[in-house]
């Protein structure tokens, strides 16, 4: 231990420009280095898990959504996903095909972002600004299909609310070869950049071995080698069908992180093409209870999709009725934002604080919820 | 108030190798927590999972076989407020990234004065579980040296997320707001004694 | 040295004019910045609007006067170092040695505001101002190193006779020094604060640094110093280097004028320049940008100086 008079405190967020979202740490330094950092999340406590034991299954709908705020359409469907699992519904096919457009589509918006996210970090302004329009076109998609931008409470237990318009499936490629044309030039702006290549290469690293024995998941296990996708060794929706890459990397540092993000923006391309090619007729929903005298039979289950952050998973208990007994949310967040952080941080600069945070990926929605 | 402390000058790198998953099968792995424990107990679960409820004190021992069996992917730790049976349920989320078989290992722990031993020297994630759950539940997890203020910021009032803290009553009492529709209240839940 | 009746005027003038350039050169790199951000930005007066605004605001923190001082101390350097400079070929004060002055001159508000700032016992603050004596200490090397060059190359120690020695058609120091003009232009990217150099005041490390503490009429004084830096720094590369914009003769008031405009259009040319720069990259960590400064500018700055001092003993 240090003595504590060579250290500086320094409160980094939630009133800090370099912070992701509503998050405290607190770093204490010595010189320029980080000698130990304290995560202090809880800005955003809105008591989800609470709130959803006091609302009927259906009413819970509208607030899963609320738990991660860039990637969204994750906990609609792990949540319906834990209802179907318990009541034994069985999903229609073309449910799923429109799921998986959806998710598709709010993982490219929330890759794009957090990528913007990592330019902000290190001050290069102009990749936020260009990948945040980029979100904007499938934020408007999104509008044109669910009526809402970012909480689209689209996907119900059972199904999706209702079908796809004639015009969609149309406007979705439109948007798709915009951002693919544009693609490279955002490649050539953040990855081929020297600096880029300083700051990000080497940030960080984490073996494997490490990742899975601090619970990392999501792009920042891939980042490390191991081929780990939810999508494909539990796949959920339509992903069995359909043919996708799982992007890893080797070095598991900054960098690797980052382009493992930017290589899923291209694979989510590809399975939404395949999806609006390959989607199957029939029903959107299958046959559910009403909304208001929706219940689930007693029993648990514990769902996970793979969100662009991570394992999302949640564990759903019912007692019977029409309320939830208990919904634990398991934020990918949870163990990359508290203590992964709190062991990577100690010993790097404070310039890479914020940028460590941002390879990482940590929403503080779903540590708070 | 004891926290760990990561001296950076002392720190172990983070390279500490390559990871193999090992494909095992829950049959064989429950038959060896079953044969090692005699109140372990299998349940049926249809799927890709399986469940298995042990006793408070084996929950470590029996984690660490499942995690010496290849499955090292500790998902969540949930706990649950049984408080018609006056018991906390607590259930352990592992995976395996071999078999890929999802495992629930519960355990039950009594509601009064309610203390678990913590896993963390099995299972590092737990580390945060274990504080929220603390904090949200008022379980005490000794072994675990981060039981510091989470989430709840001057919290002085009963763990909010058991059955029997009710959110309204104390809206009322700590805010001045009136509750004024109660035909939205949500289902109370009772004590096992309280008729 | 005495003063004519018009050098009075024009010491008046003169950081007026680089008050208006200044905010002016803001105003439009704000929204040239925004067009590569495919946005409409904000219109170009902004930055007075800022300015003023920023004055008409009362304080409402107490603090020690050495934070005044400090603030007052940056915009004063500044002011002190705009005099120094040819504008259109004439500068308020000229003589033989003050490019050296000039140069002392330059440090002198960066160090006010270093002097404010630690007065607030802020620690960004105080991480932003060794980070900005740390990145002077990089550019000041190869910059120091160039004005050596160029005064050797010149004869001469007075930035009105370098400027006057430029005077003709291709006889700029751009042409006879590219090498010492690459090195000064590199470190004038620093000494503008933009990035990748702009560390002092990172917002996404040590939050703004140096102007976490300041606000109201303080980071109102600062936007002015900021506004009025990139005149000087700008216009010395200008004088060093592009002939000091003259290219009418001076004699009469029109030429002049025509000479400060051409001034003040290359000025902005090189704020551009800089300001292009700092919307495709991103920011180096500090030990980084004291390799790149140590490395390739102060490369560059001693072959020139190196070339310079050969030709001067006629060898070549």
């Amino acid at each position: 231990m240090m003595d504590d008079f060579r250290a500086t405190e320094i409160i980094f967020g939630p009133q800090h420009p370099g912070i992701h979202g509503n998050f405290g740490t607190r770093l204490e330094l010595e010189g320029d280095l980080v000698h130990r950092a304290r995560m202090v999340p809880g800005y955003l406590h809105r008591a989800f898990e609470k709130l959803m034991e006091q609302r009927t299954w259906m009413q819970n709908v509208a607030i899963v959504p609320r738990i991660c705020v860039p990637d969204p359409d994750v906990n609609e469907q792990a949540y319906a996903m834990a209802i179907e699992d318990i009541m034994g519904i069985e999903v229609p096919r073309r449910a799923d095909y429109i799921r998986t457009i959806i998710l598709e589509l709010s993982r490219i918006a929330s890759h794009l972002m957090s990528l913007g996210g990592l330019g902000g970090a290190i001050g290069l302004y102009t990749m936020p600004m260009w990948v945040n329009g980029e979100r904007d076109y499938i934020l408007d998609l999104m509008e044109q299909l669910t009526g809402a931008r970012v909480y689209h409470i689209f996907i119900w237990p059972g199904g999706v609310r209702w079908d796809i318009p004639d015009n969609w499936p149309r406007k979705v490629n439109k948007v798709l070869d915009h951002i693919e044309t544009m693609l490279p030039h955002y490649y050539s702006l953040f990855f081929e950049s020297k600096v880029t290549d300083a700051r990000l290469k080497g940030l960080a690293p984490f073996d494997s071995r490490w990742a899975v024995e601090h619970g990392v998941t999501g792009p920042n296990l891939r980042a490390t080698g191991f081929e780990m996708d939810v999508r494909r060794f539990d796949p959920y929706a339509a992903y069995e069908d359909i043919d996708f890459d799982v992007v890893t990397r080797r070095e598991g540092d900054g960098l690797a992180r980052a382009l493992v993000r930017w290589n899923e923006v291209r694979q989510s391309i590809r399975i939404i093409r395949q999806a609006l090619e390959d989607i199957p007729g029939g029903e959107h929903r299958a046959k559910t209870p009403p909304p208001l005298a929706f219940m689930v039979p007693p029993g648990d289950s514990y769902a996970r999709v793979e969100s662009s952050k991570g394992e999302y998973g949640y564990y759903v208990v019912s007692k019977g009725g029409k309320y939830p007994y208990r919904v634990h949310v398991r934020g990918p967040s949870f163990t990359h934002g508290i203590d992964v952080l709190e062991q990577l941080l100690p010993g790097n600069e404070i310039s890479d604080v914020a940028l460590i945070t941002g390879t990482l990926e940590v929403c503080p929605p779903d540590i708070d919820r | 108030m004891v926290e760990d402390s990561y001296d950076h000058t002392k720190r172990k790198d983070q390279r500490t190798g390559t990871y193999k998953p090992k494909n095992i099968p829950v049959d064989d792995v429950m038959n060896e927590v079953i044969r090692t424990f005699s109140d372990a107990e299998r349940i049926e679960r249809k799927g890709k999972s399986a469940e298995v409820v042990v006793g408070k004190f084996t929950v470590s021992e029996t984690l660490a076989i499942f995690k010496k069996r290849g499955y090292d992917h500790f998902v969540a730790l949930t706990c649950i407020d049984l408080i018609e049976e006056d018991q906390f349920e607590m259930v352990y989320h592992l995976f395996s990234y071999g078999a890929k078989v999802h495992v629930y290992l519960k355990t039950r722990i009594d509601r009064e004065g309610p203390s678990i031993d913590s896993v963390i020297e099995v299972f590092r994630p737990a580390i945060t579980y274990e504080r929220e759950i603390k904090e949200m539940f008022g379980v005490d997890f000794p072994g675990n040296p981060r039981l510091t203020q989470f989430i709840l910021e001057d919290w002085e009032g009963p763990p909010p997320m058991l059955k029997d803290f009710d959110s309204i009553q104390y809206v009322q009492d700590h805010f001045g707001i009136k509750v004024r529709n109660p035909k939205t209240l949500p289902p109370k839940w009772k004590k096992a004694g309280d008729a | 040295m005495t003063f004519s009746t018009t050098s009075w005027v024009m010491i008046f003038l003169t950081p007026i004019l680089a008050f208006i350039l200044g905010h002016l050169f803001l105003g439009i790199s704000r929204k040239f910045t925004a067009r590569i951000h495919r946005r409409v930005g904000p219109p170009v007066m902004q930055q007075f609007i800022d300015v003023m605004k920023l004055f008409g605001k009362r304080e409402s923190t107490t603090h020690s006067w050495v934070q005044d001082m400090g603030a007052l101390f940056a915009v004063i350097g500044v002011i002190a170092s705009i005099l120094f400079i040819p504008i259109g070929g004439e500068a308020v004060l000229s003589f033989q040695g003050d490019l050296i002055v000039l140069a002392y001159l330059l440090v002198i508000a960066p160090l006010g505001m270093a002097l404010g700032t630690g007065a607030t016992g802020n620690p960004n603050s105080a991480i932003g101002v060794s980070r900005g004596l740390m990145l002077m200490m990089a550019y000041e090397l190869p910059f120091a190193m160039v004005l050596v060059a160029v005064m050797l190359y010149y004869d001469t120690a007075s930035l009105g006779d370098i400027v006057a020695a430029q005077k003709g058609a291709f006889n700029w120091a751009i042409l006879a020094l590219p090498l010492s003009a690459i090195a000064a232009d590199l470190s004038l990217q620093a000494m503008l604060g933009e990035k990748p150099f702009d560390q002092p005041v990172a917002p996404s490390e040590i939050a703004s640094g140096p102007m976490v503490e300041f606000g109201g009429k303080y980071l109102g004084m600062l936007m002015v110093w900021h506004a009025m830096s990139i005149v000087v720094e700008a216009g010395l590369f200008v004088d060093l280097f592009l002939g000091g914009g003259v290219i009418f003769p001076g004699d009469s008031v029109l030429g002049l004028i025509g000479n400060i405009i051409v001034w003040a259009i290359l000025a902005l040319m090189m704020w551009l320049i800089s300001v292009s720069i700092n919307t495709v990259f991103g920011r180096f960590k500090m030990g980084q940008s004291l390799k790149f400064y140590w490395g390739v500018p102060t490369l560059l700055a001693l072959l020139s100086l190196s070339y310079v001092v050969i030709s001067n003993l006629g060898v070549i």
